[in-house]
């Protein structure tokens, strides 16, 4: 049977909504269609003012002329694009104005494999956060991880073996353990926000909290892609204390606002 | 326009025609409606969740494929509209509200019909979700197992499996008896 060939089950429903009696049919399936949609006829549906309703969404739709309205109708890959450009804008930032001092030493091909980590994270988070209601719904499982990307990806890279440390930068000056942490969360959050933009300027409806840990997630990895480019430190503790808590602030902050604006549309 | 099929008028849209979109609201608002009203209180406002539909219907019409069939892409939307708004309502939002504007013999026949309409809504409430889903799109919506099979993202064989035993527990819900 190819799968686009109606099966009997197809046929038996066509005829019963007809008012046709359904075709002899040996299927279980069949048998219990039949049986069920005695008991429960599809009926007439209700009288529905389609021309007062398509009036108001007239309303609605002018207001989609504007420029995140086009922006938001771009097709799915295109808006996720987006969001993987907002994160490669800011690493090619970073690599330019304010590189790693170590760059020029540290391994190329650990760099690539790190940032494509970072890159495939933002992409699948972004795909997770923009995904469209034309498709059927994520599985929750599937949410779940894509939203721990942004701190299963930092995690990992943090427990890492490390980099060979070849500067004097690669360490925290001593007494500065806590400063040099809180400079990276900063840095991290603020390098996150072209990432969150995109992701927020392309969703096409309202946020759900699940849609708004995805966007975290995506901006995270964001913020990775700049820490990975701008900080020589390679000590686990370091990236453990200032690298990791990126997602666990955006994700707070993400929440808090959802929360926020929700309570506030109430 | 009456001449078109839905997949015409859906790429006369997406070529800037809004009367192609006005006929497509025409032809699917009152069906959308009822699969609103089928799993959702009569209290929550279905004229909404239509217009929002068609609303995602026009933000998304990019990722329309021309030539794919539209119905099952149009009640993905829908359905996926309908799995949020319940997911916002509390427990007790769930329950039926009879409308109390109504009276006389409207009323008694409006009773009537809700009360078999809850019957059926309790029924299906009854049932597992992804069995729900497979009846309201096979029996209520007409749609062939393949299209099924694609707007659940589930495989073929798992939706004729679920339909089976959707339609028996659903037979065994409405007639105990049997």
């Amino acid at each position: 049977m190819s799968r686009g060939s109606p099966t009997c089950c197809d046929r038996t429903a066509a005829a019963l909504r007809a008012g046709r009696a359904p075709a002899p049919s040996g299927c279980a399936t069949c048998q219990a269609l039949i049986a069920a949609a005695r008991l429960a006829p599809v009926g007439e549906p209700e009288a529905f003012d389609a021309g007062a309703a398509f009036a108001e969404l007239e309303g609605a739709l002018a207001a989609e002329a504007g420029w995140r309205g086009r922006l938001r109708a771009w097709p799915t890959w295109a808006r996720v694009l987006a969001v993987v450009l907002a994160a490669l804008a800011i690493g090619a930032l970073n690599a330019g104005f304010a590189p790693r001092p170590d760059l020029a030493h540290y391994p190329w091909p650990r760099l690539v494999l790190v940032l494509g980590l970072c890159f495939a994270g933002v992409w699948a988070a972004g795909a997770g956060a923009l995904w469209p209601l034309s498709r059927p719904e994520l599985k929750p499982a599937t949410a779940g991880v894509l939203a721990l990307l942004g701190l299963a990806i930092p995690l990992a890279l943090a427990l890492a073996p490390e980099a060979a440390a070849t500067l004097p930068a690669c360490a925290p000056p001593a007494g500065m353990f806590r400063q040099k942490a809180i400079g990276c969360l900063v840095f991290g959050c603020l390098c996150a926000v072209p990432a969150l933009l995109a992701a927020a300027t392309f969703t096409r409806g309202a946020l759900s909290i699940t849609d708004g840990l995805l966007v975290a997630s995506a901006g995270a990895l964001c913020g990775q892609v700049a820490l990975q480019l701008h900080c020589p430190i390679v000590g686990a503790e370091h990236q453990l204390a200032g690298h990791v808590p990126v997602a666990l602030a955006l994700n707070a902050a993400v929440c808090l606002a959802l929360l926020l604006k929700n309570r506030g549309a109430r | 326009m009456q001449d078109l099929s839905d997949e015409e008028l859906m790429a006369r849209y997406t070529g800037g025609d809004s009367a192609a979109f006005a006929a497509l609201f025409e032809r699917y608002a009152p069906r959308l409606a009822a699969l609103f009203r089928r799993a959702l209180p009569r209290h929550v406002e279905v004229q909404d969740l239509v217009q929002q539909t068609f609303l995602q219907v026009h933000r998304a019409r990019h990722d329309y494929q021309p030539g794919r069939p539209l119905r099952p892409w149009v009640i993905t939307i829908a359905l996926n509209l309908r799995r949020k708004r319940y997911r916002t309502l509390s427990k007790a939002e769930r329950e039926l509200v009879v409308d109390p504007s109504e009276s006389g013999e409207a009323a008694r026949r409006g009773l009537e019909r809700r009360e078999r309409e809850q019957a059926l809504r309790d029924a299906l409430e009854r049932l597992r979700p992804n069995q729900r889903e497979v009846i309201e799109l096979h029996w209520f919506e007409g749609l062939p197992f393949a299209e099924v099979a694609k707007i659940t993202g589930a495989s073929l064989s798992a939706v004729k499996v679920r339909a089976h035993r959707a339609y028996e527990a659903l037979r065994g819900i409405l007639d105990p008896g049997t």
